[in-house]
């Protein structure tokens, strides 16, 4: 039996009582969610739902973002869950699925001028939760042949949904690493180090699922604008002809053995 | 509804189960002897779609039968159910072939500045007819799709319902008449409510609670325990502690009264090791053999 497709009540339900009910829900949500006053809930009442969204939310962060949160701390991660609420709101009903935004607020916070880095490290690893959650197709090895049979102008390869390519000022992969094997031993300094031997660079990374766990290593600019590309589904005679520096035979040998690819698309 | 009579066999009142929490994953899985009976995991935990999760589920159903816990789902929430919850949630489901699913009685699903967003709590409803008739819809719309019957649980309140049209016990009795869907009855959650509105006649009202709904509707009891509070504050639902005494003393009358229900141990935050666990495992079934040895008798 299929889920239902619409987000009403199976029966649709139209009375005057119901949509009281409705407005009288949504009043409370508000008040949790804005601190108003709409729906006649006692403070002290609101207070304990208002405090119970804090902390839920700074829990989901820390499972979310935990190497993060061992690089600025418990608090640092409370606080920034209260920011995060104003601007993404949860919407699922799956706490995993909210925070995709925390990168933002971190720029917008006072952390960003001592430590602007922290942001995109927080996008790497919001990538990184977001690969080791999602599901991967075991690369249709039967295509293979098509690399031989048809024209390249034809041809091009998908990647595995779980893959993302990200670019940044910051050495973030390396940092990210460093403290998440360390579980928390290295302080921030350590960071600025990593950051001290890698300046004046563009850093980037690969993010993927291999073996049913995220992993993010470092790529070089060339390797990222081939991704790139290949994401967004240019064919595989436009990539070589854009990027000659690629040893295509190579990188699709490292490429299957890292579960990179879904299988590769012609129009036959 | 034919697919609901096809999980009642499945369960009885002798197992005593333990709510699966992060922490304890691996000691789960390792453990070759089971002084539990089955494992409740949160329908949440187990949404995404790749990585080690899956895997860790299947794994997991292979040693222990499980039932399945949501949190989110909102049953009384009157914008409905979204959607892709409801699919995500149905194809946990059918993954597991779980002995019980669960969820909560109350709302999840609002709007705020006309933006839908879910609350991320269990919020209350007011019991009043409306109320009655929105959690009905969505009960009938979530065991149609799930082709199967769901137990409702009650919730602990921060609002005082003393004044609504309905009282609780009898909103859910009336909610699993009308649906055939069961109930789980969380008696901690019974006792919070007593103590904070009902206080000085705490176990009175939990008995009387108890005594409203349709026995043989029950068909799962949770314990718990929560931090004390400063006098004149209200009691928190942090189920962070060991099972008070006073849920065990209406354990023992909860027996008696639901005697096909299946009983959990809920232990959700500052949570304990997994032997520790288990010995309020083994106390619970302790509890039940007496019991059930008394009645022979």
């Amino acid at each position: 039996m299929s889920a239902p497709s619409q987000n009403t009540p199976h029966h649709t339900l139209h009375t005057v009582e119901h949509r009281l009910a409705n407005q009288r829900q949504s009043a409370l949500v508000t008040d949790i969610f804005t601190k108003s006053s709409l729906s006649g809930v006692p403070e002290r009442a609101l207070s304990i739902y208002q405090q119970n969204l804090q902390m839920t939310a700074a829990r989901s962060l820390s499972i979310s973002y935990p190497v993060l949160q061992q690089m600025v701390g418990e608090q640092a991660i409370f606080i920034l869950a209260q920011r995060l609420l104003a601007w993404e709101k949860p919407v699922t009903g799956d706490w995993a699925d909210w925070g995709s935004q925390l990168g933002q607020v971190i720029e917008n916070s006072e952390l960003a001028i001592e430590h602007p880095y922290l942001a995109d490290i927080a996008r790497l690893e919001w990538a990184l939760h977001l690969s080791g959650r999602r599901a991967l197709t075991t690369f249709d090895r039967t295509r293979l042949p098509l690399l031989t049979e048809v024209d390249p102008e034809h041809l091009t390869i998908k990647l595995q949904p779980s893959l993302a390519v990200l670019e940044s000022p910051f050495p973030v992969q390396p940092m990210w690493q460093l403290h998440r094997d360390s579980h928390g031993q290295h302080d921030l300094s350590e960071g600025l180090e990593i950051i001290m031997q890698h300046r004046e660079h563009t850093h980037y990374a690969v993010v993927y699922q291999h073996q049913n766990k995220p992993k993010a290593d470092p790529i070089d600019a060339q390797q990222y604008s081939w991704l790139l590309g290949v994401q967004q589904g240019m064919h595989l005679a436009a990539l070589l002809d854009t990027y000659p520096g690629i040893d295509f035979a190579r990188w699709l040998s490292q490429a299957i053995e890292h579960q990179w690819i879904e299988t590769i698309l012609s129009p036959r | 509804m034919s697919a609901v009579s096809q999980h009642h066999e499945r369960v009885d009142s002798t197992r005593v189960g333990v709510g699966l929490r992060h922490v304890h994953y691996a000691e789960a899985l390792a453990q070759t002897s089971h002084s539990v009976d089955f494992l409740e995991i949160h329908a949440e935990n187990f949404f995404a779609k790749g990585g080690v999760i899956p895997t860790f589920l299947n794994a997991l159903s292979e040693q222990y039968p499980l039932s399945i816990h949501g949190t989110a789902m909102g049953l009384g929430s009157a914008k409905g159910i979204d959607p892709a919850y409801l699919t995500r949630f149905c194809d946990l489901v059918n993954r597991v072939n779980p002995i019980l699913v669960s969820d909560h009685a109350c709302f999840t699903w609002g709007h705020s500045d006309d933006q839908p967003l879910h609350a991320g709590d269990l919020l209350p409803l007011t019991y009043d007819q409306a109320s009655l008739d929105i959690l009905i819809n969505n009960i009938d719309r979530v065991q149609q799709a799930l082709g199967r019957q769901i137990l409702i649980e009650n919730i602990v309140s921060y609002v005082d319902h003393r004044s609504d049209p309905m009282q609780e016990a009898e909103f859910l009795a009336n909610a699993a008449r009308l649906t055939g869907c069961g109930l789980l009855v969380d008696l901690n959650n019974v006792l919070v409510n007593g103590q904070n509105f009902y206080p000085g006649n705490t176990s009175q009202y939990a008995l009387n609670w108890l005594k409203t709904l349709p026995a043989k509707a029950v068909r799962e009891i949770h314990l718990a325990g929560s931090s004390a509070v400063a006098p004149g504050e209200l009691i928190i639902d942090d189920h962070s502690k060991p099972v008070s005494h006073a849920c065990w003393a209406l354990f023992q009358q909860a027996i008696h009264l639901f005697p096909g229900a299946a009983t959990l141990i809920e232990w959700d935050n500052d949570l304990p090791t997994w032997a520790r666990l288990q010995e309020e495992a083994d106390t619970a079934r302790f509890i039940l053999s007496q019991t059930l040895i008394e009645e022979m008798l």
